[in-house]
């Protein structure tokens, strides 16, 4: 190695380096707002899963009505003959379900659709 | 939040403040970059030769490397870790202006102003006028090399530049820097 290169390498340990200035402090309230928006990118993006769920549950519920008849038919059980074989407390309990099942799919699918974009996210 | 409890942040170890930032702790983080900012602006004020514009490529390095921290396999491969980064940021931020790598002309003197003969002696140069008046490429190049002591093919590896490319670059930089000197 000749002398400048001693020199030069010399030169560049020796070299003066900046003062902070704020540096850091500015670095850290970037950082800082980054990971706020983060969150609310996260928060958003677990509503938005929530939701798509619980549409989807509720289109194979719309689908199964629609369908379902026609398909239990199919296979030899009618409704029809379903309900004639049961009694009026069964049809009640039936009427209830049908009733609240909506709902019941609605809030297991945001529940669901939550706890998996929670976790996506945590990954 | 749980490794952080367990440690004082201006006292700790660097490597303690790297695994605590790695758990997305912001305060070790910020002890971080206050420990290593004056290296790191150093560094890229040497590559870019504009101190605001090294700034704000250190800054967004920092922030890189916060993003990518889980990346980071040991806190002792920190310094060339963030190295890279540091790199590969100025070089995008080179794509991005389209950067001309031209050579700059300056017959001007480039010892330290404030030199003595006797601190002639012992020699020392204005390093951060001398390398402004190297083509970006050169500066580059012969900053890594002379500067952070990386070889030709450390070099090839962080920018992507042929060997031959690199090789050329430090030696013609370093041959500019000696012939300024000799000329001051």
């Amino acid at each position: 190695m000749s002398d400048f290169d001693t020199l030069l390498k010399r030169s560049f340990a020796e070299a003066h380096e900046p003062a902070d200035d704020g540096f850091a402090a500015h670095v850290s309230h970037v950082v800082a707002r980054n990971e706020r928006g983060a969150q609310v990118r996260n928060a958003v993006q677990s509503c938005a899963f929530a939701v798509a769920g619980a549409v989807v549950l509720y289109a194979f519920y719309g689908m199964a009505l629609q369908f379902g008849p026609d398909f239990l038919a199919s296979v030899g059980f009618g409704v029809a003959r379903a309900r004639s074989t049961v009694g009026e407390p069964a049809m009640d309990m039936w009427r209830t379900a049908n009733a609240v099942l909506p709902q019941i799919l609605l809030v297991t699918g945001a529940l669901v659709g939550g706890a998996v974009a929670y976790r996506a996210t945590q990954e | 939040m749980a490794i952080r409890a367990l440690i004082n942040l201006a006292q700790a170890g660097e490597a303690a403040l790297i695994v605590a930032a790695q758990a997305r702790d912001q305060a070790a983080f910020g002890e971080l970059v206050k420990r290593r900012q004056g290296w790191a602006r150093a560094l890229l004020r040497r590559m870019c030769s504009n101190a605001a514009e090294a700034d704000d490529l250190a800054q967004e390095a920092f922030i890189k490397a916060w993003d990518r921290l889980r990346d980071l396999e040991t806190p002792a491969a920190f310094p060339g870790w963030f190295r890279r980064i540091a790199v590969t940021t100025f070089l995008m931020a080179k794509r991005r202006q389209k950067a001309v790598f031209a050579e700059i002309d300056d017959a001007s003197p480039i010892a330290s102003e404030d030199s003595t003969p006797e601190a002639a002696a012992g020699a020392k140069i204005d390093l951060e006028r001398a390398l402004a008046r190297l083509s970006d490429a050169e500066r580059l190049c012969v900053t890594l090399n002379h500067g952070e002591g990386l070889s030709h093919s450390e070099i090839v590896e962080m920018t992507g530049l042929p060997l031959g490319t690199v090789k050329s670059h430090v030696l013609r930089g370093t041959e500019k820097l000696r012939r300024m000197l000799e000329a001051a």
